[in-house]
């Protein structure tokens, strides 16, 4: 049953990579055309020039950032990293958290599993907001996967400098406002 | 000459691929299949991201970008980043495409911090698809409205650190 499911969603994951395919596309054959519109051939020429210095630049980036995501992916055992977290206390719990949150391989449906299970375990609002922000702000994926790539080392690195804290202060916020623990209200 | 980010890439690659190897359990294939995986997803993506974000670059006007969300206009590009973030609804290639256009073409830093800390906190088709149901509304409630500051107190930090 289960892996007549998994059967049912493959063809519907490809098409909706295709149609994301044919979008970003659509997306160049668009911009092509209003540059050459607006700049004529010189922009036109000016644009692939920076495309070809961008593209040279990312493409050992990406390929590198790749390679450590799946060696990342491989390593890191998130039920184990759930455990340390459990035997820790006070701040150590709160770091902890946000090293978890920042190094969860995979995307949302991993780190939501884990974030149920940190609420359901009884760590409460000041670990599962401080572990869910730094999954969605620091995770390190995305940073060597598009923000290292793109914006480059410099504006990473700023972004984690001025950022590195603010989930723990999210979770500290979380439980001093609205308490340590949450109702049974939960689906 | 080979720059820092790559530098960095490749000793965390060479470190991770030889704790991988140490593992002896496959670890390594497995992360070999993964990475084929990926970059059967992202690289075609990331090209036409490039293609596009070059044309981006000579079409949008840079005084305008500069005069709005430069360095020179103070305060204020922090929360035209940081509102604009929170309502992209797409995934990290439409987001950081729209940031690295911006940022080319003269954006400050802090905007873009504010823009990107934003977008990954606040993703809107993250939370209709996945946080609303796995997480809960209560849940769900309470992390928007304590990470509500973060995107903007992330910018004023950017701007403080490339003001000084």
């Amino acid at each position: 049953m289960a892996k007549k499911s998994n059967d049912a969603k493959k063809p519907k994951r490809s098409k909706k990579k295709l149609i994301e395919l044919v979008a970003y596309s659509l997306f160049c054959v668009a911009g092509a055309f209003y540059c050459y519109h607006l700049k004529g051939v010189d922009g036109f020429v000016a644009a692939l020039a920076i495309q070809e210095n961008m593209l040279l630049g990312m493409l050992p980036r990406i390929i590198m950032a790749l390679g450590v995501a799946s060696l990342l992916w491989v390593l890191l055992d998130p039920e184990k990293l759930k455990t340390t977290i459990q035997k820790r206390k006070g701040w150590v719990k709160v770091a902890y958290a946000t090293i978890l949150g920042a190094v969860t391989p995979g995307g949302p449906s991993s780190s939501f599993s884990i974030l149920n299970m940190f609420l359901n375990s009884g760590l409460g609002y000041l670990i599962g907001i401080t572990y869910i922000t730094a999954w969605s702000m620091l995770g390190v994926q995305r940073i060597l996967i598009w923000d290292i790539p793109l914006m480059g080392t410099e504006q990473a690195g700023l972004r984690f400098l001025s950022g590195f804290w603010l989930p723990a202060f999210a979770g500290l916020m979380a439980a001093w406002m609205f308490g340590k623990n949450e109702g049974k209200d939960r689906p | 000459m080979m720059s820092p980010s790559l530098l960095l890439l490749l000793v965390l690659l060479i470190f991770l691929g030889y704790k991988a190897r140490q593992r002896n359990d496959g670890a390594l294939s497995r992360a070999y299949d993964r990475f084929k995986q990926q970059v059967i997803q992202f690289l075609p993506r990331m090209i036409l991201v490039v293609i596009g974000t070059g044309f981006l670059l000579q079409i949008i006007p840079t005084e305008v970008i500069s005069e709005h969300l430069g360095k020179d206009a103070g305060w204020a590009p922090i929360f035209y980043g940081g509102f604009a973030g929170m309502l992209v609804p797409a995934g990290p290639a439409v987001a950081f495409t729209t940031a690295a256009t911006l940022a080319g073409s003269g954006a400050a830093p802090a905007a873009m911090v504010a823009f990107i800390t934003a977008w990954s906190i606040f993703a809107i088709h993250r939370i209709l698809i996945y946080e609303a149901h796995l997480a809960g509304p209560r849940f769900l409630m309470i992390r928007c409205a304590v990470a509500a500051p973060i995107p903007f107190i992330a910018g004023f930090i950017t701007h403080l650190i490339t003001n000084l």
